[in-house]
């Protein structure tokens, strides 16, 4: 029971991050339950071929694509791929940037524009191959090597699909921006305008 | 820990003197992915130029942004659960092959 005591503890720690990306790949709550519990199964009976020394989580979130893969997975949305070519990282810096107002974080800003149900929303309508992509990289941290192994895809397929990821996102929530006429104001009176609908809007918005 | 050399972005120059460069590897440095001599000049860089150091605010606010909404705190029960069905089961990590 040493070993079983030893792979607890070890684990633990990521049980969180996990549950996390679980929920954002399933977007349902017993779904993404299944698949940590699943995934933390398959860990410890695999656990003897994991090397030590090195890294653990990524092996870990290695294991949960998988058998994501295996268990959930249904048909792939084909992303458009050409409505993304003439988009770039910047697309929200160049359209919503107000970069006149003193005093207040880029982070502060991008809250006052979005709300977490709206980021959310817009995590949620990417497709799958770049969702994965975009969690590992910007949510957790992983470095490209680390993608790659996790989702075991060359180093070149990570960048792409990170690259056109983070551009359809943003696509995504400037659409949410412009739904509610956010992109046609100045920015003094977008943030007015959004503190004001900020309770029901959220609150609409962050169901499910 | 990953090989600078595979996530090396070709495009991007290996010393960073201007905005077009910097914007264009703004987010390889967010990711950690340029090599040193790169990761070093684009610093140097953004540390010099306020358009580009408001650019990398800004995309820095944005991923916490998004780190902040897609966080979801597991179910209170569900620690329980999965150790609990590791405990209760037959297998031990080192009596059998792999998954
Ligand atoms: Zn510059």
């Amino acid at each position: 029971m040493a070993d079983t005591a030893t792979f607890i503890e070890d684990t633990e720690e990521f049980m969180s991050s996990l549950f996390s990306t679980a929920m954002r790949l399933t977007n349902n709550r017993a779904d993404a339950e299944d698949l940590v519990q699943e995934t933390y199964l398959k860990a410890y009976r695999g656990y003897g071929s994991f090397q030590a020394g090195t890294n653990l989580r990524a092996w870990l979130f290695r294991i949960m694509s998988n058998t994501h893969i295996n268990r959930y997975r249904t048909k792939q949305r084909r992303p458009n791929e050409t409505e993304l070519d003439d988009l770039d990282d910047f697309y929200l810096y160049r359209r919503l940037h107000n970069p006149g107002v003193t005093g207040r974080s880029a982070e502060d800003e991008l809250m006052e524009l979005f709300s977490e149900g709206e980021v959310v929303a817009a995590v949620d309508a990417l497709p799958e191959n770049y969702r994965m992509a975009v969690l590992l990289a910007d949510v957790e941290g992983f470095a490209y090597k680390e993608i790659a192994e996790i989702l075991d895809i060359p180093v070149g397929t990570v960048m792409s699909r990170l690259h056109r990821g983070r551009k359809a996102l943003q696509k995504e929530l400037y659409e949410f921006a412009s739904a509610r006429g956010l992109t046609s104001r100045s920015a003094e009176e977008q943030v007015e305008q959004h503190d004001e609908q900020e309770p029901t809007s959220s609150e609409t918005l962050s169901t499910d | 820990m990953s090989n600078q050399q595979d996530a090396f972005p070709p495009e991007i120059p290996v010393t960073i003197t201007d905005c077009t460069a910097a914007f264009a590897g703004l987010s390889h440095y967010l990711d950690g992915a340029l090599a040193p001599p790169q990761q070093a000049s684009m610093k140097a860089h953004i540390d010099s130029c306020p358009p580009c150091l408001d650019a990398f605010q800004f995309q820095t606010g944005f991923r916490s942004m998004l780190q902040n909404g897609v966080k979801d705190d597991p179910p209170a029960g569900l620690r329980d659960r999965v150790f609990g069905q590791i405990l209760n089961d037959p297998f031990t990590p080192d009596s059998g092959p792999g998954f």
